[in-house]
């Protein structure tokens, strides 16, 4: 158990869900404020990496992380009051796909707060940070930037992670109430990216030689 | 049945099947809110339509998409249209840079305009619903007035539709589906007189069938196309209850695909308030219905609503007219005899006819006098004990299986259901009404006590499999009692207390009595009224000179009303000496 914790950790977890890696070494030096919210998610961060371990590597796992994704990339548009874009790319995968969208449960309100926002924001640009590696994992599985995989061409090659960043640097990470505001934002988006693929999970059952037993 | 089995109904039960987010991919949806015509929510393939992305039309105005003409035709139709009413057809015209000629459906809900547009399909024809309607109103109402009446219904909407199978389904008492007529393409197997578990049409989906009365899909394999945003401005998820084009439950598809069906469409017929059926259509191909031929099969849906809720209204009035006549006959002869409670042995013949039942009896002083078909009179200690368990002190007591009250069907004579009325509860007497027992022999659509099948950790839900005739006889229940052989039954207990004093009882009683039975007739009257003005819900096209005669004699009984209220004021009047 302990061996692949750290298999996971320091192998797969760039990989994973297309989020950043908590402790990249190869990264640029990050700012306070940056460095700030990375600890204050880790666990969290940690715990999505872990669904996809493996990154992209079969059929299933590439339909449960587009149908999770188009569920999160949703909610995530209505607290950041964002246009659908990566919903909308994610929507012509889910028909590239032929699959059924995840409905939404519950309500969803705008994060409340700049830096909320902002925590929500780091989430997502920083998955496109490791969309590149998903990228390369879905062309593998035959997906294309323009059937199947349009969510992950679009998202690697924006420069939603560089803008995010500069926005971080200019952060002042010693504004407890605004930090704690943005490490709030954080910490909600990635239990939901959890939650959604949860959901992705049950929806689309493993098969048996996709996903041994452990 | 196995607790995942269980829990799988009760998560069917519960999907709230209005809130999909998405839309069928045979269409389009754009959303907007007035008075700017500001776009809030489009379906994810509109680039297809308007050939700009989601996200380029987004907060936009429709103008900037649709023609002024056509945004004129949609606001005409909003503006007659009730908020929240089903979807209507606004216009047909040519949208997007390609000019594609499309069907413009339209209805206001959640202060959404919401617009759905379908490419009209190759040889959508062009004749008026409302003269298709018409002609197939015309049809249907030849011939016998009931004979047959489902069987025309069906035979009307296949030729409208050309759909493989159409079927008139019928809710029973206990929600389950039977199939009441059918007519069908002689290489379909026939699924008339087959019975369909009530889970196979949850409650949610019955609610929402009383108000979105035609549900389409052309294509049941479809992969659903995502709303965006899947969210009202107020965070809920969006609710398409109204939605032609709303995308269905997984497990629904599921169903269908297990059926053999590749399309569907389905209509309601609502009598009484209640979804008392569906007009069923399956085909084994894909089917495209155009908005015009959905629009005449749902005004022929509403006038066989109508047809349906009259015919019952009639036969409920015609049962209750009989059940007074018998009770007001029965108040003379008591009122007459100055003791009730000597005189209702000979009355058993006219008792029996206050409630239809097949058989009476009477029991008073340990006496067991009885008319009709009726549990021999060793039944009475059993039936004894369940009535002192299940009494309510005055209420009639009703069971519709015999395992209730008695060793089983077996020691009764082949009698199930029993009503109790109490006549005097402290000495033990009662009038009770039997029905006898119902072997009815069964045939379900694939078996009913596996109506989801489940994977052993309960994760995976789906519809069963195999709709195989299954086979089944039904003992031990009688025809239940109604709702309105229980108003009979009280009406009937109110008459028999009026000459039935018990000991002890006294005029002030009476009195009371008297006035609750005033009170009820006047509740009667009004749920007469009720049922009347539904009724009047569905006249969508009558002539004028049928409407004026209508106005005429409800302001005749407008006026008489009020007249009644005068009278009965001016006697308040009289007796406090005002």
């Amino acid at each position: 158990m302990a061996e692949r914790r750290r298999r996971g950790s320091v192998a797969a977890l760039p990989y994973a869900a297309g989020m950043p890696p908590p402790s990249p070494s190869s990264a640029p030096r990050v700012g306070a404020a940056h460095a700030r919210l990375r600890s204050a998610t880790a666990h969290l961060h940690a715990g999505v990496d872990d669904l996809f371990a493996n990154g992209l590597d079969s059929v299933p796992r590439y339909r449960r992380y587009v149908l999770g994704m188009h569920r999160f990339a949703a909610e995530y548009e209505i607290a950041v009051a964002a246009a659908p874009r990566h919903s909308a790319w994610l929507a012509g995968d889910l028909a590239s796909l032929s699959l059924s969208p995840l409905p939404p449960e519950g309500e969803r309100r705008p994060a409340s707060g700049a830096a909320a926002r902002l925590g929500w924001r780091y989430v997502m640009a920083g998955s496109s940070m490791g969309a590149r590696r998903l990228l390369r994992d879905a062309r593998q599985l035959g997906y294309d930037d323009s059937s199947g995989a349009t969510f992950l061409a679009q998202h690697a090659a924006s420069d939603e992670w560089g803008r995010l960043r500069d926005r971080l640097q200019a952060m002042d990470a010693d504004d407890e109430t605004r930090m704690a505001e943005a490490e709030t934002g954080a910490c909600a988006a990635f239990a939901l990216v959890r939650s959604c693929f949860a959901r992705s999970f049950e929806r689309i059952p493993a098969t048996p030689a996709h996903e041994p037993c452990r | 049945m196995t607790a995942e089995l269980e829990r799988a109904l009760q998560a069917c039960a519960s999907e709230p099947i209005h809130l999909s987010g998405a839309i069928q991919p045979h269409g389009y949806l754009i959303s907007c809110r007035l008075p700017d015509w500001s776009i809030h929510h489009v379906s994810a393939n509109v680039e297809a339509l308007t050939g700009a992305a989601p996200d380029a039309m987004l907060r936009r105005s429709l103008r900037e998409f649709i023609t002024d003409d056509v945004i004129q035709t949609i606001a005409e139709t909003v503006g007659f249209a009730d908020p929240g009413g089903p979807a209507q057809r606004a216009a047909v015209a040519n949208v997007g840079p390609l000019a594609t000629l499309c069907e413009v459906s339209v209805h206001a809900a959640d202060g959404l305009v919401h617009i759905e547009i379908e490419p009209q399909q190759r040889g959508a024809g062009d004749r008026s619903p409302t003269v298709v309607a018409q002609a197939m109103i015309a049809r249907v109402a030849q011939g016998d007035q009931d004979e047959g009446f489902h069987q025309r219904v069906a035979e009307q909407v296949r030729l409208l539709t050309g759909y493989d199978r159409v079927m008139v389904y019928r809710f029973r008492h206990d929600d389950a589906g039977e199939v009441v007529a059918e007519s069908r393409d002689a290489a379909m197997p026939s699924y008339l007189g087959l019975r369909y578990p009530a889970s196979d049409i949850p409650a949610q989906a019955r609610r929402l069938y009383l108000h979105n009365r035609i549900r389409v899909i052309p294509d049941a394999r479809y992969v659903p196309v995502p709303i965006l945003p899947d969210r009202s401005a107020g965070g809920q998820p969006l609710d398409l209850s109204q939605l032609s084009l709303r995308s269905v439950s997984p497990v629904h598809l599921e169903y269908l695909a297990n059926m053999g069906v590749a399309a569907s469409m389905s209509i309601s017929i609502v009598a009484g308030g209640r979804l008392w059926g569906l007009i069923a259509c399956h085909h084994r191909q894909v089917r495209h219905v155009p908005p015009g031929v959905r629009a005449a099969a749902d005004l022929f849906g509403l006038f066989v609503s109508m047809r349906v809720a009259a015919r019952e209204q009639q036969a409920c009035t015609q049962m209750e007219d009989a059940a007074r006549n018998v009770r007001d006959a029965l108040a003379l002869r008591l009122s007459r005899s100055g003791n009730g409670r000597a005189c209702l042995p000979g009355e058993l013949g006219l008792l029996h006819r206050a409630v239809p039942a097949d058989g009476l009896a009477l029991l008073q002083a340990g006496q067991w006098q009885t008319t009709g078909r009726t549990p021999p009179a060793a039944c009475i200690p059993a039936l004894g004990d369940w009535l002192a368990q299940a009494a309510h002190p005055g209420a009639p007591i009703t069971s519709m299986r015999a395992d209730d009250w008695s060793a089983g069907p077996g020691a009764t004579d082949g009698i199930a259901g029993v009503l109790a009325l109490p006549l005097d509860p402290a000495r033990d007497e009662w009038l009770l009404f039997f029905r006898r027992e119902e072997v009815e022999d069964v045939r379900w659509a694939g078996r009913p006590d596996e109506p989801l099948l489940v994977d052993a950790d309960g994760t995976r839900v789906g519809p069963r499999a195999s709709f195989a005739t299954w086979h089944e006889t039904v003992r031990g229940a009688s025809e239940p009692w109604s709702d309105a052989d229980l108003r009979m039954a009280v009406r009937l207990q109110m008459v028999l207390r009026d000459h039935y004093p018990g000991p002890g009882e006294r005029a002030a009683e009476a009195d009371a009595l008297r006035g609750r039975r005033s009170r009820m007739e006047v509740q009667d009257h009004r749920t007469r009224l009720g049922q009347v003005s539904e009724l009047l819900e569905n006249l969508a096209h009558v002539s004028p000179d049928e409407t004026a005669a209508l106005a005429e004699r409800i302001s005749r009984l407008e006026e008489d009303l009020r007249l009644l209220v005068l009278a009965s004021g001016s006697d308040r009047d009289a007796l406090t000496g005002r």
